[in-house]
C-alpha cells in the first residue's frame, strides 16, 4: 500500500513555525557563559591567578534576603560603589581600562607613599622616602625592600624605572602628562633605590607618588608581566599587584568583584587585614539599598547609593550603624569667567560682588545637608591643611553675605540701577549665564538659584543652565558661560598646585578647549600678582619655611583676584556597619580618610576586626 | 484551464493583465517574487534610513565624548592626564573614529558596520568591541523581557477574549475595572511594591540580582531555578501590567465583532461555545494582535532601564542607561542597531507570513 502523501496544514506549519521560534528564542535567552578571568587571546603573557588560599568556601546562607554573595559572610567585606562596568580589564594606563574602585586600588594595588589627610601624615608604604638635591634637580626614592608582588616576584627599583619610561614614550597613557614635562631620565641604583633626574628643578615631583585624593597620578606595575606588552590594549588580567588582596574572581552578571587575602603578602606583620574575602558590587538604588544595610548585607555603602536622608532614617532603629562626615577635597564653589572678553566677571570688583551675594550660612544650613560650614579658603578643612590656613589674610577678605557691598561694588564699576528697576552697564542690562553640572534641583543647582534670588534683589539677572556630561563639558572648556555653580579641585598636597591652575601660560581664548598643556585654565584668568607668585611657588619646596610667606602672598593675590569664590565645605556622610566587622573610622578615631572610594582604604581594611570577637 | 489573475493585495493597485502574463513567462517577474522583492528592499532601505538617522541623531549631541570622559575623570581624580589631554584626545579621537566631518565619521561607522561586522570600541570598556558588552547584557535581557512579553501577551489575549464574550457578567466587569486600574499604573510603581513586600517584608523571593552568586553559572537545574526565582520579581511586574493591556486591548476588539454576521451564524448552527469562542472569535481577535507582539518584541532589545537598575539586573537597558551617561557612541549604537533590526525584521516576517494565520490575506489571487 502507498503511503498518502503528506499534507502539511497551514496550521501544522503555523505551529511548527512558532515552536521553532519559541525554541530558538529560548535557546537564545540562555545565560552567557561563565564569566572568565581568564587572559583573552593575545595575552599569552599574563601570569597565573594566585592559588586559592583555603579549600572552597562554603556558600552563605542562601535565601532571599541572605547578602548574596558567593563567599562566607562572616568572612567577607562587601562594599558598594554605584557603578561597575569594567570587569575584563585592569589596565591602568587607559581611559576606562579598569574600574578602579571595585576593589582594585582598596586592597590590590598599593602605592610608594599615601598622605593622610585627616591625620595630617605622609605614610611611607612601597617608598622609604625621598630626597632632593639642593637644586631639586634630581629625586632619590627608597623603596621597601621586602616588597613582593602577589605572583611571588620582587618589587623592584626596575620596576618604577619601567614605568617612567613607559610614560616618558607614550604620551596617551595616563599619568605621561606629568612624567612628560619634567622627566629627564631615571635609573636603578639599586634594587631600592631610583635616581630620577629631572629637565628642570621641580620640588614637588615626588607628588606623583604619593596617594593623594583618591590615589596617585602615577601607578606602578609590575616589569615583569607588561614588559612585552601594548600598553594601549593589554587588559592585565588578573592584576598583580602588591596589596593583600588578589583577584578571585569577577561576576559580571552580578555587578561584582571578588578579592580574596594574598596569603604572601609583603607587609603582613604590619597590616594583616581580618576579611578572608573583600567583595565590592554595584549598589542598588536608594530604598533597596537601605533595606539591604539593615540587614547587615553592606558593610561599607557607597554615597551616592545611601545618602543623607536615608541614614537619617534607618539611624534610630539600626544600631550597628556608624556615620561619620566626610569633606570632600572640593569645597562648592563659584566659578566665574574672568576672560577680558567678559566686560564684568572680567573685573574682580563685580567677582567679590557675586560672592556677596551667597549667603553661605544658609546655603550650608538648608541646601546641603547634611548641614556644612562656610569654606574661607578653597580647601578641605582637613588637619593636613590646617598649615596652609592665615586668618591674619583671610580677616581681610572675608565671604560675608552683604547684599548692600555687592550693590556698592556694581555701583563702582558702572553697572548702576537704571529707570526699569534693573542694573545697567555700557546702556545694556546686567546680566549673567550661569552654568551648572547638577540636575534641576540638585544641590549645586539650588546653590545657584539661591545666588540668582539675591541677585534679583539688586537688579542683577542671572539665568540658569543645567548641562550633563559631554554638553557641559563643551560649554565649560569652552568657556561658554559667565558664572558655573560647581568646584574646582585642585589642592591635594599644597596650594601652590591649586594656582598653578591660574598661571596665564594656561590660558587659552573663549571657544578653544581648555584642555591645554598644563593644568586647566577654565576660568582663564590673567592676574599678573597671582601669576607671579605662583610661578615663584612653582620652584620653592613648599615644605620649607621660606615657602610660608610666599604661600601667604599667592593667598593675599588670589583673594584681590578671586577667580573662584569658595562657597562652602561640602560634607557627606559616610555610614559603616557594625553586625560582621568593628574597627571603622569614627567620628572620635578618625585614623584615616573614610572614603570607601579611595587608595586609602587599605587602610581601613587593614584595621577591620570581627564584630564577633 | 484558466489562468487566475494574479495580484498583490498589498497595494490593491489596478494592473494590467496581459501585461501581468507576459511578465509571468520569466521566473523572477512571478508577482509573488516582485512582492518579496519590493518587500525586501523597503526593508533594506528603512534599515538603512534608520541606522542613518540614530547616528545623526547620537553625534549631533553637542560636546566631544573623549573630552567629557577624560574631564569627568579628572574630577573623579581617576584621570591625570592634564599636561598633554590634547594629544590623548587626539589619540582616541581616532582609535573611536571621531575625527574629520561628520561625513568622514559616518563613513568610518558603515565601514566598520559593514565590513568589519563590528559596532566599534566601546568607551564604556575600552579597548572592547561594544558587540562584547552588548552580547553579555543581551540573553538577560532577551531572557527576563522576552519571556515576560509572550507570556503576558498570550495570558492577555486569552483573558481579553474571555472578557469580551462573557462581557455582561459581573465578574468580567470587575476583572475589567482592574485590569483598567492597573494599565495605568508604570510598571516600575508596581516592581517597587513588589520589591519591598515580597522581596523584603514578606522576604519569599531574591530582591535583586539574575541569580543568586553561590550558584555556578552554567547549564543545570540549579542554576536555572535559580535565574526562574530572581527573575520572578522583576518579571511579575512586567507581566501583570502587559496582561491588564492586552487583555483590554483583545477585550475592545472582541466586543467589537460580536454582533458579526459570522457569529450569529455560528450560534444559530449551534455550535458548542468553546469552539465559537476559540474558533470564531479568539482566531479574529489574535491576529492584529499578533503584528502589535511583533513590535513589542523588538523593542525587548531596548531593554528596561528602571526594571534592570532596581533589580540590579545586568541587562541592556543598564547598559544603554550607563553608554548615554558618557556618550559612548558605539554602544548606544550597537544598542538601537539591534533593536531597528529585530523590529524591522520581525514586521517584515509578520508580513510575509501573515497568510499563513490568516485566511483572509493572500498574496497572489
Amino acid at each position: 500500500m502507498m503511503d498518502a502523501p503528506i499534507r502539511v496544514t497551514r496550521r501544522q506549519f503555523t505551529l511548527s513555525l512558532a515552536f521553532a521560534a519559541a525554541s530558538t528564542l529560548l535557546g537564545a535567552c540562555g545565560p552567557s557563559a561563565p564569566s572568565a578571568q581568564a587572559p583573552a587571546a593575545g595575552e599569552a603573557g599574563a601570569p597565573k591567578p594566585a592559588a586559592p588560599t583555603s579549600a572552597a568556601p562554603a556558600a552563605t546562607a542562601a535565601g532571599p534576603t541572605s547578602a548574596q554573595i558567593p563567599t562566607p559572610r562572616g568572612q567577607t567585606f562587601i562594599g558598594d560603589r554605584p557603578t561597575l562596568r569594567i570587569f575584563d580589564s585592569f589596565n591602568p594606563y587607559v581611559p576606562n581600562g579598569e574600574d578602579t574602585a571595585g576593589g582594585i586600588h582598596q586592597g590590590a594595588r598599593e602605592y610608594l607613599f599615601y598622605a593622610n589627610f585627616e591625620q595630617g601624615t605622609i605614610i611611607n608604604h612601597l617608598g622609604k622616602g625621598w630626597s632632593y638635591n639642593p637644586s631639586f634637580t634630581e629625586l632619590t626614592l627608597d623603596l621597601a625592600p621586602n616588597a613582593t608582588w602577589s605572583d611571588g616576584q620582587p618589587f623592584t627599583s626596575d620596576d618604577v624605572v619601567w614605568v617612567l619610561s613607559l610614560l616618558k614614550e607614550n604620551t596617551q597613557l595616563n599619568g605621561s602628562s606629568v612624567i612628560q614635562p619634567w622627566l629627564d631620565s631615571a635609573s636603578a641604583a639599586d634594587p631600592h633605590t631610583v635616581k630620577i633626574k629631572l629637565l628642570g628643578p621641580n620640588p614637588r615631583f615626588h607628588y606623583i607618588f604619593i596617594a593623594g585624593i583618591y590615589d596617585s597620578p602615577v601607578r606602578i606595575v609590575p616589569k615583569h608581566v607588561w614588559q612585552n606588552q601594548d600598553p594601549n590594549t593589554f587588559k592585565f588580567n588578573p592584576p598583580v599587584y602588591t596589596g593583600p588582596y588578589v583577584l578571585d574572581r569577577v561576576i559580571p552578571a552580578q555587578f561584582m568583584f571578588v578579592w580574596k587575602k594574598n596569603p604572601n603578602y609583603w607587609n603582613k606583620s604590619v597590616m594583616d587585614p581580618q576579611p578572608q574575602y573583600m567583595i565590592w558590587r554595584q549598589a542598588l538604588p536608594m530604598d533597596a539599598n537601605a533595606e539591604e544595610f539593615q540587614r547587615g548585607n553592606i558593610d561599607a555603602p557607597g554615597i551616592d547609593n545611601f545618602d543623607y536622608q536615608h541614614q537619617q532614617a534607618i539611624r534610630s532603629s539600626y544600631k550597628n550603624m556608624i556615620m561619620i562626615p566626610f569633606l570632600d577635597p572640593c569645597p562648592r564653589q563659584l566659578l566665574f569667567n574672568c576672560d577680558a572678553s567678559k566686560p564684568l566677571t572680567s573685573k574682580p570688583e563685580v567677582r567679590w560682588a557675586l560672592s556677596s551675594l551667597l549667603n553661605r550660612e544658609q546655603i550650608g544650613k538648608v541646601i546641603w545637608q547634611p548641614p556644612s560650614p562656610p569654606a574661607d579658603y578653597w580647601w578641605a578643612a582637613w588637619k593636613a591643611n590646617d598649615r596652609w590656613v592665615a586668618p591674619d589674610i583671610q580677616k581681610q577678605y572675608p565671604f560675608t553675605y552683604d547684599p548692600k557691598k555687592a550693590g556698592d561694588l556694581f555701583n563702582s564699576v558702572g553697572a548702576t540701577m537704571g529707570s526699569s528697576g534693573l542694573r545697567e552697564f555700557n546702556g545694556q542690562p546686567v546680566t549673567f549665564d550661569l552654568l551648572t553640572p547638577a540636575p534641576i534641583g540638585a544641590r549645586e543647582y539650588q546653590i545657584g538659584q539661591s545666588l540668582i534670588d539675591e541677585a534679583k534683589k539688586i537688579g542683577v539677572t542671572i539665568n540658569i543652565r543645567s548641562l550633563q556630561g559631554p554638553p557641559y563639558t563643551d560649554a565649560y572648556l569652552q568657556g561658554n558661560w559667565d558664572l558655573d555653580s560647581a568646584w574646582l579641585c585642585g589642592v591635594a598636597l599644597d596650594p601652590g598646585q591649586y594656582y598653578q591652575i591660574f598661571e596665564t601660560q594656561n590660558y587659552v581664548s573663549l571657544g578653544q578647549r581648555a584642555l591645554g598643556t598644563g593644568p586647566n585654565n577654565v576660568v582663564r584668568l590673567k592676574d599678573p600678582a597671582l601669576d607671579e607668585v605662583a610661578r615663584k611657588l612653582d620652584v620653592t619646596d613648599p615644605s620649607g619655611a621660606s615657602s610660608k610667606p610666599l604661600f601667604e602672598q599667592a593667598m593675599e593675590a588670589y583673594f584681590k583676584a578671586l577667580p573662584v569664590a569658595p562657597i562652602i565645605q561640602t560634607t557627606y556622610p559616610i555610614s559603616y556597619n557594625t553586625t560582621y566587622w568593628t574597627g571603622w573610622p569614627t567620628a572620635d578615631n578618625l585614623y584615616n580618610v573614610p572614603a570607601t572610594w579611595w587608595a586609602h582604604f587599605v587602610f581601613v581594611m587593614g584595621s577591620l576586626k570581627a564584630a564577633s570577637g | 484551464m484558466a489562468i487566475a489573475t494574479p495580484v498583490a493585495i498589498v497595494e490593491d493597485a489596478a494592473f494590467d493583465a496581459e501585461a501581468l502574463l507576459a511578465r509571468r513567462r520569466h521566473w523572477w517577474a512571478h508577482p509573488v517574487l516582485l512582492y518579496y522583492a519590493r518587500r525586501v528592499g523597503l526593508y533594506l532601505v528603512t534599515l538603512w534610513g534608520s541606522i542613518t538617522a540614530a547616528f545623526l541623531f547620537f553625534h549631533l549631541i553637542p560636546g566631544n565624548p573623549i573630552d567629557a570622559l577624560i574631564v569627568s575623570l579628572q574630577l573623579q581624580g581617576q584621570y591625570t592626564n592634564q599636561g598633554n589631554s590634547q594629544e590623548l584626545v587626539a589619540y582616541y579621537k581616532e582609535v573611536f573614529g571621531l575625527n574629520g566631518t561628520l561625513w568622514d565619521q559616518y563613513a568610518h561607522y558603515m565601514r566598520q558596520l559593514l565590513v568589519d561586522h563590528q559596532f566599534g570600541p566601546a568607551l564604556l570598556n575600552y579597548p572592547n568591541d561594544a558587540s562584547l558588552i552588548i552580547l553579555r547584557a543581551l540573553p538577560w535581557t532577551m531572557g527576563l523581557l522576552g519571556v515576560s512579553t509572550l507570556v503576558g501577551w498570550l495570558s492577555g489575549v486569552l483573558l481579553g477574549t474571555l472578557l469580551g464574550w462573557l462581557r455582561h457578567s459581573a465578574l468580567a466587569d470587575v476583572v475589567t475595572s482592574i485590569a483598567l486600574f492597573f494599565s495605568h499604573i508604570p510598571y516600575y510603581f508596581l516592581a517597587l511594591y513588589l520589591l519591598f513586600f515580597l522581596g523584603y517584608r514578606l522576604a519569599v523571593l531574591p530582591p535583586n540580582n539574575a541569580y543568586d552568586p553561590i550558584v555556578e553559572q552554567r547549564f543545570s537545574l540549579e542554576f536555572a531555578a535559580s535565574v526562574l526565582t530572581h527573575a520572578t520579581l522583576p518579571a511579575l511586574s512586567v507581566i501583570f501590567i502587559a496582561i491588564c493591556n492586552w487583555t483590554l486591548g483583545t477585550r475592545m476588539l472582541v466586543v467589537a465583532m460580536l454582533g458579526e454576521d459570522y457569529l450569529q451564524f455560528a450560534e444559530a448552527k449551534g455550535l458548542p461555545t468553546r469552539q465559537i469562542v476559540t474558533r470564531y472569535v479568539l482566531r479574529n481577535a489574535w491576529l492584529p494582535q499578533l503584528t502589535a507582539l511583533s513590535i513589542s518584541l523588538g523593542f525587548v532589545f531596548n531593554g528596561q532601564v528602571l526594571l534592570e537598575q532596581l533589580f540590579r539586573y545586568p541587562g541592556l537597558g543598564y547598559l544603554l542607561f550607563q553608554a548615554q551617561a558618557v556618550l559612548d557612541y558605539d554602544t548606544l549604537q550597537g544598542i538601537v542597531f539591534i533593536t531597528i533590526f529585530v523590529v524591522l525584521t520581525m514586521l517584515l516576517v509578520i508580513d510575509l507570513i501573515l497568510p499563513l494565520f490568516d485566511p483572509r490575506v493572500k498574496l497572489v489571487r
